[in-house]
């Protein structure tokens, strides 16, 4: 897949999962990682963490009886308006493609 | 993979690429992923497995992975190019397989000559029906000399021959002569030398015969396969035109230029191209 694109759907799929509730980072990227395969580059991670870095997605640490604290994650004001976004994008482009006859 | 030579190999990879916090951090993300799949059941190599390989996420977090397609000419120094050695064992090769071939075209053509000529003596000379030896002299010197003589002069000797053979054609012309048909095979001759690698290395994913024996390819800047386009302008314009205008200058410089450090002949350069080895010896 386009290196672009990709990193595209990716946040806006990770955005995706945590737009109601504060996620787990390790659940996220089970998750997302379920639904491509394909994507084994760990950029899957590299995404959540630059939503993270850029103020989309805020983190939050907690302790866990097993092992180090667990990194959370919740979206922000700007991340809703960047998954708002995204969201459109891909509305947009589904559009747009089936216009041309692609199911 | 297990948990331990995982988080190694990516504090390795991180270090100096990133922040030192920021390493830690993302160690510690990964220890707790780790952590969190055991608690799930996991093995730690089915974790690692999701994870996908140290070395893929190093280049996904310093942002490495878009490399291959900006910075192309950097990449190609990174792949070793074949030894000089090799290529021109390859072109050797090649002009062998090429002497065969014209060979087994040229060889039923001197029958018929000898046979013509001889039924003439035979008859005795009759008008129009002139034979000149100058044509097919060239043209067996050529074939004798061709795996002997130095590869750079062909081009050369090539065009030299065509035009020799194209007065002497003019000059012979006339009803019954066999001898127009020998500059046809130094067309034929100048045509297969010319077509032969382009035709054989868009075929064959950028190797000839002398080039596969020798385990040898020519490959694009950018590592992937050449495109034909890259291997039409490589040999044809850059080794066999070029060659043939500087009447063989061109090859001798160009093996100058392969022989060193950047390893890419004229042919290279002019195609965008590199040759490598196909399995290249492994660093200890």
């Amino acid at each position: 897949m386009d290196t672009q694109l990709k990193k595209g759907v990716l946040a806006m799929c990770i955005l995706f999962q945590i737009r109601n509730q504060e996620e787990y980072g390790y659940e996220i990227l089970r998750r997302v990682q379920a639904a491509f395969p394909d994507v084994y580059d760990g950029s899957v991670y590299a995404v959540l963490r630059r939503l993270g870095s850029e103020g989309y997605a805020q983190t939050i640490l907690r302790p866990s009886e097993s092992g180090p604290p667990r990194k959370y994650y919740r979206i922000t004001a700007s991340g809703q308006q960047l998954l708002q976004n995204y969201l459109d994008d891909w509305q947009d482009l589904q559009r747009q493609v089936r216009s041309l006859g692609i199911p | 993979m297990r948990q331990n030579e995982f988080l190694q190999e990516l504090e390795t990879g991180l270090s100096g690429q990133l922040p030192t916090d920021e390493v830690k951090d993302i160690l510690t993300d990964y220890r707790s992923f780790f952590a969190s799949g055991v608690g799930e059941g996991k093995s730690e190599e089915d974790i690692c497995t999701l994870l996908g390989s140290p070395a893929a996420l190093v280049r996904s977090l310093t942002g490495t992975e878009e490399q291959p397609q900006q910075a192309v000419p950097t990449q190609t120094t990174g792949i070793p190019h074949a030894p000089l050695g090799k290529r021109v064992a390859a072109t050797l090769i090649d002009r062998l397989v090429l002497v065969l071939v014209y060979g087994a075209v040229l060889i039923p053509f001197i029958i018929s000559y000898f046979s013509a000529q001889s039924e003439m003596a035979a008859t005795g000379p009759t008008v129009g029906m002139t034979l000149a030896p100058g044509p097919l002299l060239m043209t067996v010197v050529l074939l004798i000399g061709l795996p002997f003589s130095p590869l750079t002069l062909l081009p050369f000797t090539v065009v030299v021959s065509l035009l020799v053979n194209f007065v002497l054609w003019l000059l012979d012309m006339g009803p019954g002569t066999i001898i127009g048909i020998v500059p046809l095979f130094y067309v034929l001759l100048f045509a297969l030398f010319s077509l032969y690698k382009p035709v054989v290395e868009s075929l064959c994913h950028g190797q000839t015969i002398g080039k596969r024996l020798m385990r040898i390819r020519v490959i694009g800047l950018d590592g992937q396969p050449a495109a034909v386009s890259a291997v039409w302008r490589r040999e044809l314009l850059g080794d066999i035109l070029l060659g043939t205008v500087t009447l063989g200058i061109t090859p001798l410089v160009s093996a100058c230029l392969a022989a060193g450090k950047s390893g890419r002949s004229l042919p290279d350069r002019i195609g965008d191209t590199v040759v490598v080895e196909t399995d290249p010896p492994r660093k200890p």
